[in-house]
């Protein structure tokens, strides 16, 4: 299509109110701060990046998921800074001591399936609080994150706590069924369903996930996962 | 934890896709992006969040970029997908609409006149009022100023969908302000 059919903008031929309303916009730029900010965030991700040649999708991934929600889950644990923003390299030695999740694991044999994990309402947010600021009662009333459950999923599986990795899964598509993060929740409760043994439901969600991801990089992987077990 | 290419033992190969990194495309467009999701509707305060949460995609998907589009206009894709996500939350459905002015962290940027402040919260608040693909047609168009055909591309609608919703949009957004103006007179 091309361009010139298009109406011209408001901002020059609307009424002389909406044309200082809408300049009003360009006002609206982020600070330096809040820029460096979301980069130390993203930092683990770019440094990845940096070499792609010899890392696979999934793991690229699987990196950013960890790195964004062990950073999420440590700043989540601390006031707000009244200081300007870390630089990146604080904010990837503070990923060390990732939280593991405080929250019991209710199902210890490997037995479970994706119809018997726990019902939605037990809520992983309402935890003892360190800080009994209303501002932290207040986070304690919403649903958690979907970075914070699949960063929770991916750590449980990388630690071989399958059955807590499929609860986590579950749970997020409980919240978020078409979240931003389906593709990663859907791999990992994949991974999830072939460790626990239950190759059969595994390879009907892989067929599903191949049909509504036939790009996704976490196929091969998956593919890869499910063809071994068949040998 | 910081996982290292050299720490995985992974081999498998990656399909080399010409085109930016995701460093590059960070660097270049992370202050567009921001912007845009607040004018979707994503507050101050969470703005940091869900731009994360955009780029987390992107990092995702860059390998998969076809350039069958303009980077910027797959970016505002993405971010239009994250801000929709992010409104339907259920914590954000139950907090009604409120000025952005008054949950804006402390670092926020800060208009340089009060009338500029004014004039934004104005903004902020017409913008609340409209559905939201009208609100991403709009704002894409007359804010972010891209083409038709790109709008229509990053929200994933076809052409003349997205001129009717861009037509309606104006109209409600000149209503409003003249309603506005209205009330500011007979104060």
């Amino acid at each position: 299509m091309n361009e010139t059919n298009d109406p011209v903008r408001l901002q020059l031929g609307g009424s002389r109110d909406a044309q200082d309303l809408l300049r009003s916009a360009h006002l609206d730029v982020p600070t330096r701060a809040q820029l460096d900010r979301l980069a130390a965030k993203l930092a683990p991700t770019v440094s990845i990046s940096a070499a792609t040649v010899a890392v696979t999708p999934w793991l690229v991934g699987a990196a950013a998921v960890i790195g964004f929600v062990a950073v999420l889950l440590v700043a989540r644990d601390r006031e707000p800074a009244a200081t300007p923003p870390p630089v990146p390299a604080p904010i990837v030695a503070r990923v060390e001591p990732a939280p593991i999740p405080a929250e019991p694991s209710p199902i210890k044999a490997q037995t479970a399936n994706v119809e018997t994990v726990p019902p939605s309402n037990a809520e992983p947010e309402p935890q003892p609080r360190r800080s009994k600021t209303a501002k932290v009662a207040k986070r304690e009333t919403t649903p958690p994150r979907e970075m914070d459950l699949l960063g929770l999923a991916h750590q449980a599986l990388g630690a071989g706590d399958f059955t807590r990795a499929l609860e986590l899964a579950t749970r997020h598509r409980e919240l978020y069924e078409a979240g931003v993060m389906t593709e990663e929740r859907e791999a990992i409760a994949i991974e999830s369903l072939f460790r626990l043994g239950k190759q059969d439901a595994a390879r009907a969600r892989f067929y599903a996930f191949g049909a509504k991801f036939p790009n996704s990089g976490y196929r091969a992987r998956l593919d890869h996962l499910l063809a071994d077990q068949k040998r | 934890m910081r996982t290292t290419i050299e720490a995985t033992g992974e081999s498998a190969p990656v399909v080399m896709v010409a085109g930016p990194s995701f460093a590059e495309v960070y660097r270049d467009y992370a202050a567009y992006v921001w912007p845009v999701l607040r004018r979707l509707g994503v507050r101050d305060a969470d703005v940091e969040d869900v731009c994360q949460e955009v780029f987390l995609v992107v990092h995702r998907k860059l390998p998969q970029f076809a350039h069958r589009s303009s980077i910027r206009t797959w970016l505002y894709g993405i971010a239009v997908r994250c801000a929709s996500d992010y409104r339907r939350r259920a914590h954000v459905k139950r907090e009604a609409p409120q000025s952005q002015l008054g949950d804006a962290p402390v670092d926020a940027p800060q208009p340089k006149s009060v009338a500029d402040r004014q004039a934004r919260a104005v903004l902020d608040e017409i913008l609340e009022t409209f559905d939201e693909p009208k609100r991403a047609v709009f704002v894409l168009y007359e804010l972010e100023e891209l083409s038709m055909a790109d709008v229509a591309e990053a929200v994933g609608c076809p052409l003349q969908t997205a001129y009717s919703r861009l037509h309606a949009a104006r109209a409600e957004f000149e209503l409003a302000v003249s309603r506005r103006r209205a009330q500011e007179r007979s104060l």
